[in-house]
This record gives C-alpha cells, sequence and structure tokens, in this order.
C-alpha cells in the first residue's frame, strides 16, 4: 500500500518528480555520454596504436644509416628501430604534403582502407592520406605527382591511408585542421630520384619501459650524439591533439553531470521537504497506526531512491549508445566532417559509469532523507497537531543601521531569509549558477570570436596571402619572390625550448623581417612590430617556463640539434602557437639559417609561378578552416544557454513552490487582515529578485572561472583569454533577473486561490 | 490487573523556567471491555492523556501500563509495535490518508501487522463496502470516519482510542459512528476510550474520567449506561 501511496503521491507532484528524473538522467546521461566517448575513443586508440605498432620514441637527425639503427637496437629498453626520411613536399594543386620515405614499415605502419598495403620496395607507388586523398578527388589507380626539393617525381596511388602519427594534424598557420590543402603519404625510398643524395632523418622506436624519454641518455651515447630532438608520444603534436580533446570532454562530463546532480539534490530537497510537511498529520497518523520509523523513512526515501534509480539507469544505458556515438560522429569518424581521424568507435561501458550512477542515487536518496529527517524524529502526538509557527528570533540583519527605515516587507523577508538559511542558499546557489552558466557561454563565443576574427586575423595577420615555399627554396630566390610581391619573410619551424638546466618542450617559433607586415601583441593585446635582435616568448609558454623580460632560455630547432641560447626581451601574447616569436636578424646573429617557408604579402596575390611556391593562399581561405570551430562552439553557447535557463527555471520555480508552501498560513492571514494579492506577490518577488540579484552578481566571476578552465582545457597551443564584455554582462544579468521575474509571476498566480478559511484551520 | 493504569503521570511542556503542565500528576484505571469516556474543556489534558495512553507520546513523569507493559518505558521501535499490534486509533478529522482509496486505507494495515483482518470484511462491517474504491476525498465526513474506524478495526486491536472521533460529524453521522464504537466494546470486548468535551456523551459511559487544568478531577463509574441514541448533540 506504502508503494501506491508513493505512485500516487508521484502523480500529484508529477512536474516536481519529473524535474528530478530528468535531473538526475542527465547527471549520469551526460556523464556516460561524455566519459562512454572519452573511453571509446581510448579503447579504439589503444587498439588502433597496437595495430599500428604505433612508435613509442621518436630520434630527429640526420645521416642515419643502418648502422644507428643496429646501434639503438642493442640498447635495454628499445625492442624495435625503423629509420625513415620525412620530407616536406607539394603535392598536385596548392597542396603541401609531408612524405614519408620508407625501406621497411613494422612500426607507425599506414593503416589501410583502400587499395594495397603499403610496400616499401614499390618504387611507383605512393600511399595517401585517404581524408586528404576524398577532400581532392583522388583515387586508388590515379597517378599523381609529387615535388620534392623541386623535383617532381610521378608516382601511382597505390592506397589510400591513415598514419596513427596523425589523428590530428594542421599547416602550421592553420588555426583548425584543413585537410583539403595539407596531407601526409608514404613512399619506398626508392621512389626517390636515383641521383639525390637523401639520408635519414628520422628513427622511430619501440621501448620496453614505461619513461620512454629516460633512454635519451643511452640513445645519445649510442647515437655519438648525433641527434637533434628525441622524444615521447607527448612530444608529438598530432597525438597530443588528441589528447587535449580527451581532457576537455573529461572535464566537461565531469563538470555538468556535477550541475546537473546539484539541480536534482535542489529539486528533491524542495519537493521533498514541502511534501513532507504537506503530509506531516499523514506521517502522524502512519505512526498512530503502528508503521514504524524505519518503514516510514523507507518510504520517503524511495522517492528520491526510485526516481534517480531509473533517471540513473536510464543515463547509463541511454547516455553510452546516443551521445557518445553523436560525439564520435562530429569529430572522429570517416567522413568530412570529422576533426580527427580514428578507427570506427565502439561503445564500452567503463565501472566509473556505474559509480557515478552510484553516487546520483546515494545523493539523492539522501537529499530525500535530509528533507524529512527532522519531522519524522518528531514524536507521533506532535505530528498529527499542525505544525507550529517557525520560531522567530531577531535576525542578524536587525543590526543594520537602517533597520528600523525598512518597509514591512523588507523586514518581513530579511527575517524570513535569516530563518530558512537552506532554501535562501538554494535560492541564491540556483541563480548563481544560472548566471554562471550565461557569462561563460556568451563569454566562450565571444572570446573565441574575437581571438580568431579581431585578435589573430585582423590585428596579427591582417587581411593579405600567404605564399608557402618548398623547404628548398634558396634564400635569394625568397628574397626576390619577396621583393616582387611587396612581402615580409616568415620563418616557421618546431623547436625544443627550455630554461638553462630546465625541461625541454616542444614548441614553436616564428622569425619575422621586422618589415611590419607581420605582427604580433604585447601582454595588453596591443599590436607591435618586432624590430633589430626582439625576442618575445608568448605570455603562456614563458608561464610554462618561469621566465620573463631579461631571462635567458635555450632553444633549439627540430632540424638542428645545436641548443641556442637567447635573451628574452619581450613577453608577447598570440592566440595559437605558444613559442617564440623574433626576427631574422637575431636569428642570423645567433649563427643561425634564415630559411624562410612562407611570405606574407598585403598585396592581392591569385597565383604564383615559381617551381618554389607551393601554394598561395588569401586570408580567406584560413578563415574557412573556423567555420567548424565556430558551429561547435555555437553548439556550445545553445547547450549552456538551454542548461542555464532548465537550472534557473527549475531551482527558482521549485523555491517559489517551497517558500509559498511555507507561507499558507502566513499569507492567508496577511489577504484576511486586507492585503491584496498584488502586495503579496510583490512580497515573494522581493525575495526572489534579491537572491536572483546576489546570485547573478556572484556568478559572474564563477562563469570567468568555468571559462577558463574551458580555455585552459582547450590545450597549451591555446592562450584565449577568459573575459566578458559588459554588453555580455548585462545580457546574461537581465536573462537572469527576467528568468526570476517571469518564473515568480506564475507561481504567484497561486496567492490568488489561496483559500483562507482551509488554510487558516490548518487542514491540508 | 487493570488494562490500562496511569500512575502520577505528568507531562510538561516549555523552557524549564516556564512549565507548562499538560498532565499534572494523573492516576486512573480501566478495565477491559470498557467504554470510557474523557470528559474536558480545550486544554483540560485529555489528548494528551490519550496520546499517552496510545504510545504516541511519553510522561515527563510516572508511568504507563498497558495490558501489564509499562508503555512509558518503552523504546521508540517498541512503542511501534504495540501501536501496531494493540491499538486503534480514531481521529476527528479522520486522517486517511488522501492517496489512497477507502479499501487501501484499511489494507493499508496488513503492511503493519501480518495478521491484520481483511480490508473488505471491515468495510463490509462498517457498511462502506460499495465506497471501497473511492478516495476519502469522494466520501463524506462520516463515510471517511466508518472506513478510519475500519482501519482501525482491522488489526482487531484490544483498546481503540478516539481522539473527538465525531467532532467533525452531523448529529446523525455522529449517532452512527457512536453506536458502531459502543457496540464493538459490547459486543466484541473491545476498550474503547474517547476523548470529548460533550459532556452528554458521559450517559453512555461505563466510566467517565472528567480533566481540568491537566488534573483529574472526577472519575465516575456508570452503573446503568444510557443507550447511545439518548445522547444529544
Amino acid at each position: 500500500m506504502m508503494y501506491r501511496k508513493m505512485l500516487r503521491d508521484l502523480r500529484s507532484h508529477l512536474g516536481q518528480f519529473i524535474t528530478i528524473l530528468i535531473m538526475a538522467f542527465l547527471a549520469v546521461f551526460l556523464y556516460a555520454g561524455l566519459i562512454g566517448e572519452v573511453a571509446g575513443v581510448e579503447a579504439a586508440r589503444q587498439t588502433y596504436h597496437t595495430q599500428t605498432n604505433l612508435a613509442d620514441g621518436w630520434v630527429y637527425g640526420s645521416g642515419y644509416d643502418a648502422e644507428a639503427e643496429v646501434s639503438l637496437l642493442s640498447l635495454d629498453g628499445i625492442s624495435e628501430a625503423q629509420m625513415r626520411l620525412e620530407l616536406l613536399s607539394s603535392g598536385e594543386g596548392e597542396t603541401n604534403l609531408f612524405l614519408y620515405f620508407q625501406d621497411s614499415s613494422r612500426i607507425s605502419m599506414p593503416y589501410l582502407f583502400d587499395g594495397v598495403a603499403f610496400d616499401p620496395s614499390d618504387a611507383s607507388g605512393i600511399w595517401l592520406n585517404k581524408r586528404f586523398a576524398d577532400e581532392n578527388g583522388i583515387g586508388v589507380g590515379d597517378s599523381y605527382t609529387v615535388t620534392v626539393d623541386g623535383t617532381a617525381i610521378p608516382l601511382t596511388v597505390a592506397g589510400l591511408v591513415w598514419s596513427p602519427e596523425y589523428e590530428h594534424y594542421k599547416w602550421e598557420t592553420d588555426v583548425e585542421a584543413d585537410y583539403k590543402h595539407v596531407g601526409y603519404g608514404f613512399c619506398s625510398v626508392k621512389a626517390l630520384p636515383e641521383d639525390a643524395a637523401y639520408s635519414y632523418n628520422q628513427i622511430v622506436l619501440k621501448t620496453t619501459v614505461p619513461d620512454v624519454l629516460s633512454l635519451e641518455g643511452s640513445i645519445s651515447t649510442a647515437l655519438g650524439g648525433e641527434y637533434h630532438v628525441f622524444t615521447d608520444r607527448s612530444g608529438v603534436k598530432n597525438i597530443t591533439a588528441l589528447d587535449d580533446e580527451i581532457n576537455q570532454h573529461r572535464v566537461m562530463g565531469g563538470f555538468f553531470s556535477l550541475l546537473f546532480l546539484l539541480i536534482a539534490l535542489l529539486t528533491i530537497v524542495t519537493t521533498m521537504r514541502r511534501m513532507v510537511n504537506n503530509q506531516r498529520t499523514q506521517i502522524g497518523t502512519m505512526k498512530a497506526l503502528g508503521v514504524n520509523n524505519k518503514k516510514i523513512y523507507w518510504h520517503y526515501l524511495s522517492y528520491g531512491f526510485f526516481l534517480s534509480l531509473i533517471g540513473a539507469a536510464a543515463g547509463i544505458l541511454l547516455g553510452p549508445i546516443t551521445l557518445a556515438p553523436m560525439l564520435f560522429d562530429m569529430k572522429y569518424f570517416i567522413d568530412t566532417s570529422a576533426e580527427y581521424m580514428l578507427p570506427p568507435i565502439s561503445v564500452v561501458y567503463p565501472p566509473s559509469f556505474f559509480v557515478m550512477g552510484a553516487v546520483v542515487v546515494i545523493f539523492c536518496t539522501l537529499a530525500s532523507w535530509l528533507s524529512c529527517r527532522r519531522l519524522l524524529q518528531i514524536i507521533p502526538a506532535e505530528t498529527l497537531r499542525p505544525a507550529p509557527p517557525k520560531t522567530a528570533k531577531p535576525s542578524i540583519w536587525e543590526k543594520l543601521p537602517f533597520w528600523n527605515r525598512l518597509g514591512f516587507s523588507s523586514r518581513y523577508n530579511l527575517r524570513d531569509m535569516g530563518r530558512n538559511r537552506l532554501r535562501t542558499f538554494m535560492g541564491f546557489t540556483g541563480t548563481l549558477c544560472c548566471m554562471a552558466l550565461l557569462v561563460c557561454g556568451f563569454a566562450t563565443k565571444e572570446n573565441f570570436e574575437s581571438a580568431i576574427y579581431d585578435w589573430y586575423l585582423r590585428d596579427i595577420l591582417g587581411d593579405g596571402t600567404f605564399i608557402t615555399f618548398e623547404a628548398s627554396v634558396p634564400l635569394e630566390e625568397a628574397e626576390r619572390i619577396r621583393t616582387d610581391v611587396d612581402g615580409e619573410l616568415v620563418m616557421s619551424d618546431t623547436i625544443e625550448i627550455r630554461v638553462p638546466g630546465g625541461e625541454k618542450y616542444s614548441s614553436h617559433i616564428n622569425v619575422f623581417e621586422g618589415l611590419g607586415l607581420c605582427n604580433t601583441t604585447n601582454v595588453d593585446l596591443q599590436v607591435f612590430t618586432l624590430t633589430g635582435t626582439d625576442f618575445a616568448v608568448t605570455a603562456k609558454m614563458a608561464k610554462t617556463l618561469g621566465v620573463e623580460a631579461g631571462d635567458p632560455i635555450e632553444w633549439h630547432q627540430y632540424s638542428s640539434g645545436e641548443w641556442v641560447t637567447s635573451t628574452v626581451t619581450v613577453i608577447n601574447r598570440m592566440p595559437f602557437e605558444q613559442g617564440i616569436t623574433t626576427t631574422r636578424q637575431a636569428v642570423e646573429e645567433a649563427g643561425l639559417t634564415f630559411s624562410p617557408t612562407r611570405i606574407y604579402t598585403r598585396e592581392a596575390v591569385d597565383d604564383y609561378e615559381s617551381e618554389f611556391v607551393t601554394s598561395v593562399r588569401p586570408m580567406e581561405s584560413f578563415e574557412d578552416t573556423f567555420q567548424d570551430m565556430m558551429g561547435l562552439l555555437n553548439l556550445v553557447l545553445g547547450f549552456l544557454l538551454v542548461l542555464a535557463l532548465l537550472l534557473s527555471v527549475v531551482v527558482l520555480y521549485s523555491l517559489g513552490l517551497l517558500t509559498f508552501a511555507e507561507w499558507r498560513k502566513e499569507m492567508s492571514t496577511l489577504k484576511v487582515l486586507g492585503f491584496k494579492t498584488r502586495q503579496l506577490r510583490g512580497l515573494l518577488l522581493r525575495q526572489n529578485l534579491w537572491l536572483s540579484l546576489a546570485g547573478a552578481v556572484c556568478g559572474t566571476p564563477l562563469g570567468l572561472k568555468l571559462l577558463q578552465v574551458i580555455c585552459d582545457s582547450q590545450g597549451d597551443a591555446y592562450d584565449v583569454p577568459a573575459t566578458c564584455s559588459l554588453f555580455n554582462f548585462f545580457l546574461s544579468f537581465a536573462i537572469t533577473i527576467g528568468v526570476s521575474v517571469v518564473v515568480n509571476y506564475f507561481f504567484s498566480n497561486r496567492i490568488r486561490d489561496l483559500d483562507m478559511v482551509s488554510e487558516l484551520k490548518g487542514l491540508e | 490487573m487493570s488494562q490500562v493504569e496511569f500512575r502520577d503521570v505528568v507531562k510538561v511542556y516549555g523552557p524549564e523556567d516556564n512549565l507548562q503542565y499538560a498532565v499534572n500528576h494523573v492516576s486512573f484505571q480501566i478495565e477491559q471491555g470498557e467504554f470510557v469516556i474523557i470528559l474536558g474543556q480545550s486544554g483540560a489534558g485529555k489528548s494528551t492523556v490519550l496520546d499517552m495512553l496510545g504510545g504516541l507520546d511519553q510522561p515527563t513523569e510516572g508511568t504507563v501500563f498497558v495490558a501489564g507493559q509499562e508503555i512509558s518505558a518503552m523504546s521508540d521501535n517498541e512503542l511501534s509495535q504495540f501501536r501496531a499490534g494493540r491499538i486503534g486509533f480514531i481521529f476527528q478529522f479522520y486522517n486517511l490518508l488522501p492517496g489512497l482509496t477507502a479499501y487501501e486505507n484499511v489494507a493499508l494495515t496488513k503492511d503493519i501487522v501480518k495478521s491484520a483482518l481483511g480490508a473488505q470484511e471491515m468495510l463490509a462491517a462498517v457498511g462502506l463496502l460499495a465506497y471501497k474504491d473511492k478516495f476519502p476525498a469522494q466520501l463524506s465526513g462520516g463515510e471517511q470516519q466508518r472506513v478510519s474506524i475500519a482501519r482501525a478495526l482491522s488489526k482487531d486491536p484490544q483498546i481503540i482510542l478516539g481522539d473527538e472521533p465525531t467532532g467533525a460529524l452531523d448529529s446523525q453521522n455522529g449517532v452512527e459512528v457512536l453506536t458502531l464504537l459502543h457496540s464493538l466494546c459490547k459486543e466484541q470486548g473491545k476498550t474503547v476510550v474517547l476523548v470529548t468535551h460533550n459532556t452528554d456523551f458521559a450517559k453512555c459511559a461505563d466510566r467517565v474520567i472528567r480533566m481540568k487544568n491537566g488534573r483529574v478531577i472526577e472519575v465516575h463509574t456508570n452503573s446503568s449506561p444510557a443507550p447511545v441514541a439518548e445522547v444529544e448533540w
């Protein structure tokens, strides 16, 4: 019979209980969906890496031969080694290709989609990245010519593949991946011109030790110091990009689950408190009939227990099979919208799903218990009588110097808030979270858009065109073209950076000529041109290294093992690619070769005829690559908006109901005394407005903190400010307060229909 | 031994410096099968006495014995068992669970006492079988009180306690309810203790306990109780 009572109670408080069910569901659903995606990706990745025998370590250098391979294989901790030659080349059309020339394929093997498996002895074949091939309409059997150091090599596409080292990749100047213009491929070393004097510049390794970097000393000895960089997977950006993405989803999964759990708990507390208070006499009756306390406790706990159990079970069941695959489709699948390249991902159910489900159920049950605990401890005889009015004590507010000047409504609300701290806290927390989500949502969109369009494209780059060179372009030829198009030469490269004697980080260098076309921004985001021997380190990298202007740092290009010491002259900020920005003069004075990789010009250049130019790309083509990112940001904003409004409506409505339930008798008395419905509405509204105002003010820094977490979880390459414009602050504020007023208006309609006689007689 | 015995029972409320005596050194006895009325004005302490008799409340001082058991020394769990097994409560405002039908309200006792009597029979006994699927809100006050009596009876209690059981009823329903309770006492040997402020009820009681300001001012045994029909409303 108690279960029947429960079902009928559920029906009579359907809205509230459905809210609890939905919130418990969403808490687990989002967790299971996002973490399910993470777990699915990690499982698929593990399989993918095992299948392709992804390398554990990479040695970058030059002039390697079989002897180097053998000496590395003789080291303890190294189980496999394979040499290869990586060359930056150009493909057909305005495309750039990372080409790997190998004589074997044992480590980081190409993952075949179409055609035949990679054959290192096939001198005429090329195995192209499938995504690049799809974007450019290239198929197996097609003729395809690549240009390496100015020499055209005609080949036939023998297979379409992926590389586990290229889960995500992009050209150095791109903000987002552009798979149409940038690709990679595999060829036999026999495909290289016979007269070309190439030697291997990379050795990939499989190791048997967990700390791969601990092998650097012995590798250095084995190679006689002849290497530039030794890194593990954490130093390969094309692999770590997915690590950052996974981490971001993990953070979001945890955060949103926590948020929905919080809403569920708040709703349970308000609903159960209201219900238990309304059923005071029923509880007394049950006690009088002989129902023991344990049974009554279980009866009221079961509301929270069963609802959260159903919600959590549905979340565990549906999250991994709906949300996770949706994210898989958006980000990882083979189709053209995919951001990352991974083989099909299966749904997995890690134990943490069930732990999360159990946590939600336990907390919801606990919230039910907290809601009815006090009433169930009262002796039965007292429970059978109507609840006595709350004991009034002077509140802290009464010490305010202007207390005596406050009107009835203000005094009434202040005293009520003092007596009902939990309810006050709930109202404050609800609006605080709503405001935080709105600020975060609007500011995320604003900051990323601003970082991309205003900061990067307008302030730093300006409208212009990039002309990209072959790696082998002679400096004189580059300077000639620069003069021809009235541009500025830029050298970009991957580097390792450290403070003297400190930890090494993989980073990036941009070298400008200081002609005023290529700029950067200072820490206040004001544009300036590097001149003379200026040597700038981006603020985020400076923070990582712990350096400031005037400090020395050491760095070297991946193509050279020679460490250079430079003094930081200025700290700059760049939205993408954290590292060093310096001048040609500074590089040349350090004894290094200035090897331009592209020209930047403000002239309108559509095409440029030169054997050393691989592509000419106007800035608009870069903007296209941001569209996916903007689409995703709009999705995030929409999601946060819905979440904020849901949170606000649910919490404020529940709170209003609870306040109203507790004020019914007093409202009736005031109504009998002659207060008008409008005045009583104002009384209720005032408290909600106060709490909403306080929540909105305090929610702003929380929203910015949340934004900072989202920005940080983007990875080390990004430096997007976490700020909120006044417009977005006021917009968020207006929405929060607006929702508060509207919600208050709707439930305050109940004042009009209040049955004064029943209330004052204490009838349930 | 008497079925109910109050020995020098005191019940106080409020802070130590301002104690309010709801029941002030009360002693009386009730025998099995008696029809007892506790009379008194509002605030006399009669409901508090009834609550302590039914194990809903505990005395501040003194002892309460029911069927030889000292219920004033029982734990919360023991009191629940005591109420479940021995006491049937009837309230002024019926206190039916609004979410359950008439049948379910009576059948609820099956969840409490395994040996509870059938809900159908109990509803039939109070003449409400036809209304078994109605919710309390669909029944009149008298009908609700009869369901409440059926619920109390279904546990087959030794003692039936009623706190103003006819207080919310009109005269016709009041007579019906009182007749029903009287017949239970006389035909089934149940001890019935009713609290009321209607002095006319005293006519039909075997024993009348008059209270004032928390004290028993008179315990009167009625050698020839009048029929319920003679009670004036």
